[in-house]
């Protein structure tokens, strides 16, 4: 009964949303437009910064907005691919930079390529980089540590972070539509990463404390020395069908 | 000199006003509509009028319907452009078929606006001309044919 309840809730928020995001596309449209306006009739070159950088964060607003719209009507018409595991997180590490900064971003990848599709993986990494990010935004060691395992023909991607942590009382609700604790945040970031994830058979979890110990023994691989310092850990599993060998 | 005009057909007048104003850095007179309807009529009496900038989403007439009247029934050589949330490749090609020059995503670039504002003026300025030529071409050989006739 409550989960009906609540899919029917689900199914109105959606289309509230969408009506919402084409509002949403008409004031980012209105807004971007005055500020390349502005920058283009100015001849005062701070102004001119001012400008350009709110038609800069307007863009990446509208990306956002973008896989979102297209999540809700499942459109994700992403190519398939063959790439390295490493580019595809290089390439979120890139659009991430400004928030990355006094980071240390620790990627220990083999050479690995997937085929499968490579904006789908981006989007996957971007949002838990971004994540992570965001946790260690107080901390005083800002450590994100990315490696992978290769076990029972499936490949393990680890993303782990000094951060805040995740307290015990909320590590069932992350995944959930909408769930943040984040002021400015959508609560949408972990939702589309499960949904992405289980487009190409793949899986995501985070790694609970019992786990984590458990990992902590082990002293026959890297994971001891990986896991140090690491408050949260969250495991990619992907299928052996998209390995490219 | 006659200015070109741009016809804006938008209900969000935000959004109205910021391509109006970009159309008129480059030197375009502007017009706005907030319905399809209102749209049509203004195309209709005013020759100015080259280029459409068009909403897709409108209360009442569709952009799609626009199109078609605005090509079928007035015959326009106005270069419509459709302006659009993101569009799919399936819309895109329903919009092109039904006669649009092409179509925008919104949120837009103001380089791209002008870029395809411009490009689709030509397009109207070289449709006008094929259309004369052509009007030529069958006034010649009316006249032609005027003279046989006489002979
Ligand atoms: N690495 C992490 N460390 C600590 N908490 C996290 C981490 N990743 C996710 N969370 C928690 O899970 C919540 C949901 O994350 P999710 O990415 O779905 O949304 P968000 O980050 O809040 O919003 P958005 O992704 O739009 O910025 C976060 O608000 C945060 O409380
Ligand atoms: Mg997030």
């Amino acid at each position: 009964m409550r989960g009906e309840k609540r899919l029917e809730e689900l199914v109105e928020l959606s289309l509230l949303t969408s009506s919402i995001m084409h509002d949403i596309r008409g004031y980012l449209s209105a807004i971007k437009g005055h500020a390349e306006i502005g920058a283009h009739i100015t001849s005062d070159s701070r102004a001119k910064d001012k400008f350009l950088k709110i038609v800069d964060l307007i863009n990446q607003m509208s990306d956002m907005i973008e896989t979102f719209g297209k999540l809700y009507k499942g459109e994700l018409e992403f190519e398939q691919e063959e790439f390295f595991i490493s580019d595809s997180i290089e390439f979120a590490r890139k659009l991430l930079m400004r928030k990355l900064s006094g980071i240390d971003f620790e990627v220990k990848i083999p050479e690995i390529k997937l085929r499968c599709k490579r904006k789908l993986m981006d989007q996957v990494f971007i949002n838990l980089i971004s994540n992570a990010a965001d946790a260690l935004e107080n901390s005083e060691k800002k450590i994100i540590r990315i490696w992978c395992e290769k076990k029972n023909n499936k490949l393990s991607i680890f993303i782990a972070d000094s951060g805040c942590g995740i307290p015990e009382n909320i590590r069932r609700k992350i995944f959930s539509p909408f769930f943040t604790t984040k002021g400015k945040g959508t609560g949408m970031g972990l939702y589309i990463v499960k949904k992405l994830l289980s487009e190409i058979g793949g899986k995501i979890r985070l790694i609970n404390n019992k786990t984590l110990s458990k990992y902590k023994m082990r002293n026959d691989n890297i994971m001891y020395e990986q896991l140090k310092d690491m408050k949260t850990v969250f495991e990619i599993i992907l299928p052996n069908e998209i390995l490219v060998r | 000199m006659i200015m070109s005009k741009v016809l804006i057909v938008d209900d969000e007048r935000d959004v109205a006003d910021v391509l109006a104003e970009i159309c008129q850095l480059e030197g375009y007179d502007t017009e706005w509509a907030p319905t399809a309807e209102i749209g049509l009529k203004k195309l209709q009496f005013d020759q100015d009028i080259v280029v459409v900038l068009l909403d897709k989403n409108l209360p009442g007439m569709s952009g799609l319907d626009f199109i078609k009247k605005a090509k079928n029934d007035l015959k326009s050589y106005a270069q419509i452009i459709l302006v659009t949330g993101y569009p799919s490749a399936e819309a895109f090609r329903e919009a092109i078929k039904s006669g649009a020059y092409t179509c925008l995503k919104k949120p837009f670039d103001m380089n791209e606006v002008i870029r395809v504002v411009k490009d689709a003026h030509k397009h109207y300025e070289r449709a006008k001309q094929l259309k004369q030529l052509f009007v030529r071409d069958e006034e010649k050989a009316l006249k032609e044919s005027l003279d046989r006739l006489k002979k």
